[in-house]
């Protein structure tokens, strides 16, 4: 090593003792931080696996799902848990189909402090129902559908202060993915048909996947038993056909 | 309380001015409260309607002593007369004038110098007016301020000198006028259910109808002026406007009894005013509420008010001595597998992708079958599987034997 790579060396290493000397107390080891909490769905594997323990308030997060893979049972049971704690949800609808209560009566969600939204007819007035409800402070989490829209980035920049000023944990849920915003988002997940994909998880190892079939473990009881009866009554008749090896 | 054009408000304080701590507090919070929106306004208590509407005239604010108003009207010039009216007007100012001009014409110039006159002499010259005013002179004219409540219309009309196509300055002329009429309506204790605004343009006639009709009718003027904002948002204001009029129907209000601790402006209100305003813009918002039908379609509504829920129960209906049990087909659903989303309207699918689907059971998961005589068809529900792993719910109608995808287990 040269005398010059020596000496600056060694007043990298003074500079940096000056400043541990300065700074003292104020400075935290990494495992020390700790991420404001979020709103927990409700997914164990899932919640654990996120910095916030949850989806964040104050940011947007994004799941990408076809109807039928299962986005909607991790976000109605978030919201039936968020109106267990005597706090607001909102949910703003799709056009074509509707969130059906009877799933959420089961989850035992208090109706009272779930505000259902119809699906607005544009971005604007998208963004404008939005910065409404996050206006409140009311909300801790808003579920917005947003298949069909055409979402920009000034319109998420706008969307993401409005998270941040109000605090809200807002979660959008399309039907194809956005690749080219995915940075917008603080956590990004896209519902396969075997996996649960998390694109994108701020602070944590990303790509990240998780079995899928686990949601509907969790949350939906019914299709386990059906499950559970489909074995009992199909799989003898299939082992005695000698269609399973 | 009575209410005369022009600006005329005649209240009788009788009974409850010593709940604002005596007469003179009494005038001096009114007075406060009306010099917000007139600012030459100006109040006086009298034993007498007409004596009072007098003093008003002539005094900023004035109380006349008890029993001694007549006496005070002695020294008021002669023109006093034109406003010695109360809750009736003059049949016409034109005739009182003349009656003015004639007592001056003999040298009378105030009003205690004509109350002597002997009343045949006022009714032989002026007729009903004469003997009218002779009873008023003399106290005798008995005006009972009604304790109905108030009939006159909420309405109010603006014209502007200088047409405006601006909407903020539109917002400023409206918001002054709309404040008039809700305190109007918080003195009936009404709430404004509907309010209609007709804006007349300059030229060609036009007319701009905006109507406001929230699903929670309130007072708040906040509300009304964003929700007014928002629909001023969608009209053309390229041809000026020049007449405004406002039209408020009315509703009684909601009382409520709110707790010493509990904060004014609640959770509750907040939303009422975002129901208020989503709604506005067409965009349905309330709270979910489930009902008993037997078409999984119909089995819930998005209410604008939350309203407990009560259990889904089996009826009895007892006619004579016969029983007749009604099952509620929905009491038990939520122990059913119904989807997570279901489609608004159930989309056909044919035969062949309906037998690429896995089923999970071969017998149907939900049986829906209505009386034979209605119009409603028979649906065998099934839980399947897409090739791309989507679980979906399916049904068979028995009647047309097609097949429909009618929700997800998303």
């Amino acid at each position: 090593m040269s005398s010059s790579a020596e000496t600056m060396q060694f007043e990298l290493t003074s500079k940096l003792d000056d400043l541990k000397s300065e700074l003292g107390s104020a400075l935290k080891r990494p495992d020390q931080i700790k991420a404001p909490q979020g709103v927990a769905t409700g997914y164990k594997e899932f919640d654990t696996f996120l910095i916030w323990g949850g989806l964040p308030k104050g940011e947007i997060s994004l799941f990408v799902s076809k109807p039928g893979l299962g986005a909607t049972t991790v976000l109605s049971h978030t919201c039936s848990q968020v109106t267990l704690r005597n706090q607001w949800a909102a949910w703003v609808d799709h056009p074509n189909y509707s969130l059906c209560p009877w799933v959420l009566k089961r989850q035992s969600c208090h109706f009272d402090k779930l505000l259902i939204v119809s699906s607005p007819t544009s971005e604007k007035q998208l963004i404008w129902a939005l910065s409404e409800l996050c206006s409140l402070s009311l909300f801790e989490i808003v579920v917005c559908d947003v298949t069909g829209f055409t979402l920009k980035r000034h319109h998420l920049v706008k969307i993401k202060q409005l998270a941040k000023r109000y605090q809200v944990a807002i979660v959008f849920k399309d039907e194809k993915p956005q690749p080219f915003l995915n940075s917008f988002y603080a956590v990004a997940l896209q519902f396969n048909q075997r996996f649960l994909e998390i694109q994108r998880a701020q602070h944590r190892p990303t790509p990240m996947r998780m079995e899928r079939r686990t949601i509907y473990e969790n949350f939906m009881p019914q299709l386990t038993e059906a499950r559970k009866a489909f074995s009992r009554r199909e799989l003898p008749r299939l082992q005695s056909e000698g269609a399973l090896s | 309380m009575h209410f005369r054009e022009p600006g005329l408000v005649f209240v009788d304080v009788g009974s409850t001015s010593h709940i604002f701590g005596g007469e003179q507090a009494l005038m001096t919070e009114a007075l406060a409260l009306t010099k917000d929106f007139y600012p030459d306004a100006t109040a006086s208590i009298s034993d007498t309607p007409f004596a009072a509407q007098v003093f008003s005239n002539y005094y900023s604010e004035y109380i006349a002593s008890p029993a001694h108003e007549i006496d005070e009207l002695r020294p008021m010039p002669l023109t006093a007369l034109s406003h010695l009216e109360g809750l009736i007007a003059w049949r016409s100012q034109r005739e009182i004038e003349d009656l003015i001009q004639f007592f001056q014409i003999l040298g009378l110039n105030c009003v205690g110098e004509i109350k002597d006159f002997e009343v045949e002499s006022f009714r032989e010259r002026w007729k009903s007016t004469g003997a009218l005013l002779w009873k008023r002179l003399h106290g005798l004219d008995k005006q009972v301020i009604s304790p109905l409540e108030p009939s006159v219309l909420l309405e109010d009309y603006i014209y502007l000198d200088f047409p405006i196509s601006l909407t903020s300055f539109l917002l400023h002329c409206l918001e002054k006028s709309l404040g008039k009429l809700f305190a109007r309506l918080q003195g009936r204790c009404e709430y404004a259910q509907k309010i209609q605004i007709h804006l007349q343009c300059e030229y060609s006639n036009q007319c701009h109808i905006l109507e406001i009709a929230p699903a929670h009718p309130s007072r708040d003027l906040d509300t009304y002026m964003k929700l007014l904002e928002n629909k001023l948002e969608s009209v053309n204001l390229e041809n000026p406007i020049k007449e405004i009029e406002i039209s408020i129907m009315s509703c009684g209000e909601k009382v409520q009894q709110l707790d010493f601790w509990q904060p004014r402006a609640s959770d509750d209100d907040k939303l009422k005013k975002l129901v208020n305003v989503l709604d506005q813009a067409s965009l349905t918002t309330g709270y979910l509420k489930l009902q008993d039908a037997l078409m999984p379609e119909d089995s819930w509504s998005v209410a604008s008010d939350f309203e407990t829920y009560r259990a889904i129960e089996d009826t009895v209906e007892v006619d004579g001595l016969a029983y007749q049990l009604k099952p509620a087909y929905s009491k038990n659903i939520h122990h059913a597998p119904r989807p997570s989303l279901v489609l608004k309207e159930p989309k056909a699918i044919s035969r062949t992708e309906f037998e690429r689907l896995q089923l999970l059971s071969q017998y149907p998961v939900e049986r829906i079958e209505n009386d034979w005589w209605d119009q409603s068809r028979g649906r065998d529900y099934y839980i399947a599987l897409s090739r791309q792993g989507r679980c979906l719910w399916v049904f068979h109608d028995l009647i047309e034997d097609e097949y429909f995808i009618h929700g997800f287990f998303d």
